[in-house]
């Protein structure tokens, strides 16, 4: 049975990073090349040697495919091809390749100038790893190599973020990256068509979680804000510039304008000019309503929220203010914050994930001070709130996703098997599929039928349909059919004999067998042909015999009976080639009745 | 501005208001209905859901952070999610489940079983809900009651009989009747009032029999005078019945409702008595809510057609209902001259596009944190602010 393999790289139970090896059809693909956020060593990256312990890797991947720009699953690209040395194709979307090198120089310049690393990649590493990606569209098919075919669709989750569906011959598999089945204020929910994929790939975490409805974390967001504010306190949000940076302030703008609130929203400059750009340039990928408001107007011109001046950290009274980076570790989010903490009034709203070493780390952990380079400690006294505004998928919108696209085989990565049991049995229970689960590290096989999908000719079509009256094929009775299988080039054809034999441009030659019996049996040559017939006709109830001029017949086989009343009889039994098996039968039959 | 649908605004609007309604609130969109909710550990509950398929399922589900750690810590936490901790299908549907505390079990009583049914939650080595055992007793389908001790009464559902249980020998103690006042038979429904003091609750009349099971006898009887209430609406009746005992579990220890316990019985039109058992001759608090269930409309378990009601584990004087229809109700009950709504959780109603939806099941957390269900398979956690004027 044609197997695929799955491999998730990864040692033992860790779930920070994305990166699993595919082969199926003789092809290795690598999906996902994400970076663990938790590790300050080699940790961080995958373990590559698993692939080929030495010498090039280029040979043994066929190609990689990054689902989304999140550093959990691209943030090991750089090492591997700059470092590794993977020379080979790497697809992505376009917003992807467009954004992911942002996010890559970001935490590049965290892990080296903040945290003093050395044996990182460069931002000459980014810029030459991504001019080596591929660009793909949505619902785009498209042929990595002469077997290897690959096509992208909407995931949800982030701006360009897909799930992919990969071929290789006749098996397929759909890996889902992260997505999100519930549409939000600026993108749509994961779509896929019912491509009856041998193996679905989705994460185990999201199968056993049912998220908050982000209506309630939104919920939560306001009313932080509007609590502090109240109270005349300062709410800084430090955002990435690509992140949920829009979707916060389109939130924040319609609560302001509907509750008639006068307090100044500001967003810092060059966090919505950046934002913008993308936003107009991938405008395909986010959902309806953004499309509809952006035809109308900048996406970001708002009402109530307006740009940031440095002066107004000093401002009186109770403000609001979106600025970059996300984790306070430089720039305006750090000063500002320098600035607010130690005010009990005040609150910082962090949106993100924060790596290891950022003020903004620390601060999620309950740091009542902060030391920074100069000597210089800040006092924090502001209320600190983490919240989780990612948009991933469910238990719920796993059965979804199956359902869409009615996979054969279901595999959950990154879990522990004993704690997915439940999850495996609800699968089997309401679609009757398999679920697999491979620990990390470890190889998991999938069976797959494989379907080798043939030509027949039309002539050898007609002449089965008059041999069985038109009755249509039954799967749970097969008929034989005899014919010859030609194969031209890359096509199999099943073909008549004779058309093979001109098609081949060789003449065909018939063999016919012909064996000899004797029988004692006194009467009339025909007598005895009678009883042969009666013999014969008991033993293959379900054929065509006939008797026709003192000759049995069965299919291409002749019986024939001579001799005189007196004498011995000679049973002539012949039989084409074809017939062999019904020859045999039909010869040792008659040697029965000689005895 | 941005485009937006009216329904969208509507929904807006709530989510508005709901800031300052709400302490908290979180919604969760299941993919089954869920049909009961019982707490199973201080951050943990167990719920029932009806699949597609017609079997029921149990899962064992943690409470997201956000809910369990005190507020001071709130903020530096991010989950606020449900986490499927086990699960499992049970054998029949379930009609009534209740934990077993401390010893991560469920015990079960299905739909055309007899007897009850005991479930092991997951364990380290299994995420499986899986069938243990049952405790034999003739009864179809009974209805359950636990106390401290690990005994189980047991009712059956159109008879007056009823049997005691000790679960830790898995043996009945003695089995014994209530007569029937009316001519029709019918069941009662237990609920444990202390330690050893049960309550058996006629379901067509109301009428309470409470029965000591230590010392194995019925020990006094009253009836709520029903003669006061909206005569006008005439038609038969269910009553269904709760205690402060009930909560034992929960997490307030504050009030320690086992010295002075409190029974409160609510029938399908409406009626809420509330009684202190110190005096069972005068209702604390008599009331009607001025709701109905439509008993036809809901064929099927027990459970479905009455309302349900819960005590607050940390104010005794608050009681909330469910059941009527897409809301949760919290009244005060200190006394039948105080008696008023205190709030209205409309949440469940803003989901479910229009159409009515019901609320299937709720039970209290703690400090005003209910968590309810709606037959549009969502289930909500909410923490309300009580009204100023209460």
């Amino acid at each position: 049975m044609p197997e695929i393999k799955i491999t998730p790289l990864g040692a033992g139970q860790d779930v920070g990073r994305s990166c699993i090896l595919l082969s199926m059809g003789g092809k290795n693909i690598m999906l996902d090349c994400g970076m663990h956020m938790g590790f300050n060593d080699e940790r961080r990256f995958p373990d590559f040697t698993y692939i080929a312990p030495d010498g090039p890797l280029t040979s043994y991947i066929d190609c990689v495919i990054i689902s989304h720009f999140h550093l959990d699953h691209c943030g090991a690209l750089p090492y591997f091809t700059e470092m590794v040395g993977y020379t080979g194709p790497i697809y992505m979307t376009h917003p992807t390749k467009a954004i992911a090198p942002i996010l890559l120089e970001d935490m590049r310049k965290v892990a080296v100038e903040r945290k003093g690393e050395s044996n990182f990649f460069t931002s000459q590493n980014i810029k030459d790893c991504m001019k080596k990606v591929v660009a793909v569209t949505l619902h785009q098919s498209v042929m990595v190599d002469g077997h290897l075919e690959i096509k992208a669709y909407y995931a949800g989750h982030v701006l360009g973020a897909a799930m992919f569906w990969i071929r290789v011959g006749s098996q397929s598999v759909v890996y889902t990256g992260d997505y999100n089945m519930t549409p939000d204020r600026h993108l749509g929910a994961a779509w896929i068509d019912k491509c009856r994929p041998d193996l679905l790939i989705s994460e185990s975490t999201y199968a056993t979680t049912i998220r908050d409805s982000k209506r309630c974390r939104e919920r939560d967001f306001l009313k932080k804000i509007h609590e502090c504010v109240d109270r005349g306190g300062k709410v800084l949000i430090p955002v990435f510039a690509l992140g949920r940076a829009q979707e916060l302030c389109i939130l924040l703008e319609t609560y302001w304008e509907r509750m008639n609130l006068k307090v100044p929203v500001y967003f810092a400059v060059g966090l919505t000019e950046k934002a913008n750009n993308y936003y107009k340039m991938f405008i395909t990928w986010t959902n309806q309503k953004i499309r509809k408001t952006f035809v109308q107007r900048n996406m970001f011109d708002f009402k109530h929220i307006k740009p940031f001046d440095k002066a107004y950290i000093d401002n009186p009274g109770a403000m609001v203010v979106f600025a970059t980076p996300g984790m306070l570790h430089a720039g305006l989010s750090l000063q500002i914050f320098k600035k607010w903490a130690p005010n009990e009034n005040n609150m910082v709203i962090m949106p993100g994930f924060c790596v290891v070493g950022t003020v903004g780390h620390k601060v999620l952990n309950g740091a009542k001070k902060i030391e920074f380079e100069n000597r210089q400690t800040v006092e924090v006294k502001m209320s600190v709130q983490y919240m989780s505004f990612s948009a991933h998928a469910d238990a719920k919108g796993i059965m979804q996703l199956i359902q869409y696209c009615q996979p054969k085989n279901v595999m959950l990565v990154h879990g522990e098997a004993a704690k997915m049991e439940f999850l495996k049995e609800k699968i089997k229970k309401e679609f009757d599929l398999e679920c697999y689960m491979p620990a990390n590290g470890e190889t998991c096989v999938v069976s797959t039928s494989m379907t080798i999908p043939l030509d027949v000719s039309l002539k050898l079509l007609k002449t089965e349909a008059q041999k069985h009256n038109s009755l249509p094929p039954d799967p749970k009775r097969p008929r034989v059919m005899h014919g010859v299988l030609v194969m031209k080039d890359s096509s199999m054809c099943l073909m008549d004999v004779d058309d093979a034999c001109k098609e081949a441009g060789i003449n065909r030659h018939l063999v016919r067998f012909t064996s000899t019996l004797r029988m004692e049996d006194p009467g009339p040559a025909s007598k005895t042909a009678e009883k042969l017939l009666h013999l014969i006709k008991t033993r293959l109830k379900d054929w065509h015999v006939q008797l026709t001029e003192g000759s049995i017949s069965v299919e291409s086989v002749l019986v024939k009976v001579e001799g005189s009343e007196e004498e011995q009889k000679n049973v002539y039994v012949s039989w084409d080639n074809q017939d062999e098996e019904l020859g045999s039968y039909i010869l040792g039959l008659l040697k029965t009745m000689g005895h | 501005m941005f485009l937006k649908d009216s329904d969208d605004e509507d929904e807006d609007e709530w989510f508005y208001d709901s800031i300052k309604r709400y302490k908290q609130l979180r919604m969760f969109d299941f993919e089954n209905i869920i049909q009961q909710i019982e707490l199973s550990d201080p951050s943990t509950i167990c719920v029932v859901g009806k699949h597609k398929s017609g079997k029921h399922e149990v899962l064992e589900l943690s409470l997201p952070e956000k809910l369990t750690v005190a507020p001071s810590h709130e903020g530096l936490v991010k989950n606020s999610d449900l986490k499927l901790k086990s699960g499992g299908f049970t054998v029949a549907p379930v009609v009534q489940m209740k934990v077993l505390w401390n010893q991560r079990r469920i015990i079960v009583s299905e739909k055309d079983q007899t007897g009850v049914a005991i479930y092991n939650l997951g364990s380290a080595n299994s995420d499986l809900i899986t069938r243990f055992g049952s405790v034999t007793c003739e009864f179809v389908t009974p209805l359950m009651a636990l106390n401290n001790q690990d005994f189980v009464l047991l009712t059956a559902t159109t008879q007056r009989d009823f049997v005691v249980i000790d679960l830790a020998v898995n043996a009945i103690l003695y089995k014994l009747s209530i007569d029937s006042t009316n001519e029709t038979e019918c069941g009662l429904e237990p609920s444990f009032v202390s330690e050893n003091l049960a309550a058996l609750c006629d379901r067509n009349s109301g009428s309470i029999f409470l029965h000591d099971v230590r010392a194995s006898k019925t020990c006094g009887n009253f009836s709520p005078a029903t003669q006061n209430f909206n005569e006008s609406r005439v038609g038969r009746k269910l009553w269904t019945v709760k205690t402060t005992y009930c909560n034992k579990k929960s997490l307030s220890s504050a009030h320690g409702g086992v010295n002075n316990p409190k029974l409160g019985i609510a029938s399908t039109m409406g009626d809420l008595v509330i009684y202190d058992l110190r005096n069972t001759s005068v209702a604390v608090c008599e009331s009607n809510i001025g709701k109905v269930i439509d008993i036809q409309s809901h064929t099927g378990d027990f459970y479905s057609q009455v309302p349900v009601i819960n005590f607050s584990p940390d104010d005794e004087t608050q009681v909330s209902s469910s059941g009527f229809d897409g809301n949760v109700y919290v009244y005060n009950v200190s006394c039948t001259e105080k008696f008023k709504t205190v709030f209205v959780h409309d949440g469940h109603i803003k989901q479910s596009d229009g159409v009515n939806c019901r609320v299937t099941s709720h039970m209290w957390y703690q400090e005003n944190i209910v968590i309810s269900a709606a037959d549009n398979s969502w289930l909500h956690c909410w923490q309300f602010i009580p009204d100023a004027l209460s």
